[in-house]
């Protein structure tokens, strides 16, 4: 697309000295901390430095570890931090205490602090915190394209002045300003440009006292230490982690245990007479130079500033009365779009590797003389499995991460949680709830990464716990396609269509109410509490990159659950065909199985077969029909219908109708596969992405558990008032 | 103290169309939300207006140092402000 300008070979243009080295591993000659408010392209700012495409969602509390990622410029390299996005470093949240230490502790050569230069006044208030810790820093006032929209107007040699760093107005998006921040980055690091330590926040009368009483002290025992008045702001407020850095010398080796009693009993004694009023003037101070800094450089064309088209937009999303049905609308479309969208490659994804290449391997093993056995592990079973799993599920991701990005980078989804907070609140859950929650109907193992956004750890185990009610992509194919079968023959024929759909739609809802239901439940027994403080940014709508949203949505969303499903269809696969292949007796271990779960299957409404298919085909839900209708053939014998013993397979709607009935099914069996296909554990994917998000085994099993019993209890009940009715 | 309480309103109170500045947080208050509160710039002198009600009524979506933030009903009660209209 771009082709080589006369700006592109220039040797005047910077940017032909930076090398994007991605993900490098080596030694580096710089470090450089990439610090930032919520919300002001901090990550494109990051993936413009190293190539590397990390997802720049338009959501606050995007980047929650941090990521690195390296680069070269004029012969040196770099090693590039993204800190977590946070408003200040005064609170002691993981995400601040996360960015605090490492532009603390770490001392990095250079920080680059991210700037929106439309919030200026905002911003700057984090800006003048990291300046005093360090003066070793470049502003990076990002997103000026839109500043210069809404007429604001800012004056960077006199902003630079004012704060002593160097100051670079850049358009991240359009790489504007990349190459001078590169070379003020350089100069900064390699001290050609040497920024003198300042003090920025001073603090008025008492309070101001006590900060200077506390910071004089420090002085005396270690006069060269850089942050000083910074250090007795947060000792006077009782930070935990700093008292404990300075006590055993971390800040300043002229310091220990004993000789930094007296200032920090000092400080405790201040913390004491002060009271509330200390935090509330150290904020304000803050704030105010903030805003004197802003006065003396930014000018608005208008006092009301443009930032009318977000009003309007807001005004109709977050309506009383139309808030709600444009959110089911869009979810509704996104869904739709997913389900009948995948139909086509996934038929053609089938066509080649279920319809060609799997017939081609089995002659192909023929022809080498493999024993059949070994032919049906491999093939029928490792081969086949792994095959379908990659056919139904990659394109109805392919298509359902790319929408759902697009609305995340849209803004649009923050207006969800806003909307829905109300509901979650009453639930003692979290408003971003909304937004896994909404996540879960594509993927629930995308849907539980996701709770990542949640900061506090009680709501986020709630989100995670009940993502698995999402009905998810895969199990959307499996609901239409019995209630096809079961509920629309049941309607008049022109009538059929909707009853089915309308009966999916049931489901999906009612996979809503367990939601709210299991985590108003948690909050009261398991995780109680008092649903925490919730603060939500509303980000300002920012229109989407197409193409690096499908790019970004397809490798950090799609692929990674894909391979997590991958890894375990292979062994799965295997499983399904050995358990109907090896026989004990007269029958294959399925069969007994089957036989042997069929009192209790029947009694809840089901049937052996189709527990036994929840339990082996755990990798991933879709391939639950093809093992339930391998499965059926077994029980019934039929010389007609499938592939043999162990290999899955799919057929028409009445092959399958036929199949199914001659498997003894009923509309009963179908309500309640229906039901427990809303209601059971989660895949194998999902079950391995909470272990990881959770990191203990107790909320795993927990979660993976407690939807089995609903099903359970659920699929019961509806049996029992079924034989009751009828 | 006393002229202070005659002007002070919660900002959960604050209507569409008015515009207030803060004129600080209550007293009781927990340490935590005070700062949270504070870092998200509610702090003496700012100027608010309510932007946005949820469907439901709450949260709602205030417009601080030109940033939508919403909060919740009870959270927003710890702010006061005084109306200026």
């Amino acid at each position: 697309m771009k082709t080589n300008s006369a700006c592109d070979v220039c040797e005047f243009n910077n940017d032909t000295e930076l090398k994007k080295l991605g993900v490098f591993s080596g030694n580096y000659d710089y470090t450089i901390a990439l610090a930032g408010n919520p919300n002001t392209g901090k990550s494109t700012v990051f993936n413009a430095l190293t190539g590397l495409k990390q997802h720049t969602g338009n959501w606050p509390g995007k980047t929650v570890t941090r990521a690195e990622g390296s680069f070269a410029y004029r012969n040196n390299t770099f090693k590039i931090v993204d800190l977590p996005g946070t408003y200040s470093l005064l609170s002691t949240s993981e995400d601040e205490e996360v960015a605090r230490n490492f532009v603390l502790f770490g001392k990095p050569d250079v920080t680059v602090i991210v700037v929106d230069s439309s919030r200026l006044h905002r911003n700057l208030s984090l800006v003048l915190q990291i300046l005093e810790i360090t003066p070793k820093a470049v502003l990076c006032l990002n997103l000026i394209d839109e500043a210069r929209r809404h007429g604001i107007n800012i004056d960077v040699r006199t902003l630079s002045k004012d704060l002593g760093i160097p100051v670079i107005a850049t358009s991240a998006r359009s790489k504007e300003g990349i190459p001078e921040m590169l070379s003020a980055i350089h100069q900064v690091a390699s001290g050609t440009i040497e920024s003198k330590k300042r003090s920025f926040i001073s603090v008025p009368e008492k309070t101001g006292k006590a900060i200077h009483k506390i910071s004089d002290a420090l002085a005396k025992l270690d006069p060269e230490l850089p942050n000083a008045n910074w250090l007795a702001i947060r000792l006077i407020d009782g930070d935990p982690t700093l008292t404990t850095a300075l006590q055993q010398g971390e800040l300043s080796k002229l310091m220990n245990l004993e000789n930094t009693r007296s200032p920090l009993a000092m400080a405790g004694t201040l913390r004491n007479e002060l009271g509330t009023h200390y935090k509330n003037d150290v904020a304000e101070s803050i704030y105010a130079k903030a805003g004197k800094i802003v006065s003396s450089s930014v000018s608005s064309a208008t006092e009301q500033r443009s930032f009318r088209m977000d009003r309007a937009i807001d005004n109709i999303v977050t309506h009383k009365i139309w808030g709600f049905p444009i959110m089911f609308l869009l979810l509704g479309l996104v869904l739709w779009l997913t389900i009948t969208g995948a139909n086509y490659p996934s038929k053609m994804l089938a066509t080649l590797l279920l319809d060609t290449v799997h017939p081609f391997l089995k002659s192909g093993a023929e022809a080498w003389h493999f024993p059949w056995w070994l032919s049906g592990f491999l093939i029928d079973g490792v081969y086949l499995a792994t095959a379908w799993v990659i056919s139904v599920m990659l394109p109805p991701m392919a298509i359902f991460f790319p929408l759902f990005t697009l609305l995340e980078d849209f803004g649009y989804l923050p207006r969800v949680a806003f909307n829905l907070d109300r509901l979650f609140k009453k639930a003692g859950a979290h408003g971003k709830q909304a937004l896994t929650m909404s996540m879960g109907f594509g993927c629930n193992a995308a849907g539980v990464i996701a709770t990542r956004i949640i900061n506090s750890p009680r709501e986020k185990l709630i989100a995670i716990i009940t993502n698995n009610f999402s009905l998810c992509n895969g199990r959307w194919p499996t609901q239409i396609l019995i209630a096809t079968i079961f509920l629309g023959a049941l309607a008049p024929s022109q009538w059929a269509g909707t009853i089915s759909m309308l009966a999916v739609i049931g489901i999906a809802i009612l996979g809503i109410g367990f939601t709210f239901f299991t985590s108003w439940l948690l909050s009261k027994t398991l995780l109680k509490g008092e649903s925490s403080f919730f603060t939500l940014e509303l980000p300002p709508y920012r229109p989407p990159k197409f193409f690096q949203t499908l790019y970004t949505s397809l490798i950090d969303r799609t692929l990674i659950v894909l391979w997590r499903a991958v890894i375990f269809a292979a062994p799965a696969g295997a499983v399904i065909w050995l358990i109907s292949n090896i026989t004990i007796g007269e029958q294959s271990i399925a069969l007994w199985t089957i036989q042997g779960l069929n009192p209790f299957g029947l009694a809840i409404g089901l049937n052996g077969v189709i527990l036994l298919a929840y339990v082996v085909a755990i990798p991933a839900n879709e391939i639950v029909i093809p093992t339930i209708l391998m499965l059926t053939t077994l029980t019934v014998n039929s010389a007609t219908a499938g592939a043999g013993a162990g290999v899955m397979f799919e057929g028409t709607e009445s092959e399958v109708a036929n199949l199914l009935y001659a498997g003894g099914w009923t509309t009963l069996t179908a309500i309640n596969l229906m039901l427990f296909s809303l209601l059971h554990n989660p895949c194998s994917t999902t079950i391995y992405t909470i272990y990881k998000e959770t990191g203990s085994r107790k909320w795993t099993t927990i979660a993976t558990l407690l939807p089995v019993f609903y099903g359970i209890i659920v699929c019961g009940l509806v049996a029992m008032i079924w034989r009751y009715l009828i | 103290m006393a002229d202070v309480m005659d002007i002070a309103h919660y900002l959960g109170n604050l209507e569409k169309g008015q515009n207030a500045v803060i004129i600080g947080i209550i007293a009781d208050c927990k340490e935590e939300i005070r700062q949270r509160l504070l870092d998200l710039g509610f702090v003496r002198g700012t100027k608010i207006s309510l932007q946005n009600k949820s469907p439901l009524n709450d949260p709602k979506a205030y417009l601080i140092h030109d940033t939508l933030i919403s909060l919740r009903k009870e959270d927003a009660q710890k702010v006061l402000i005084e109306i200026k209209e």
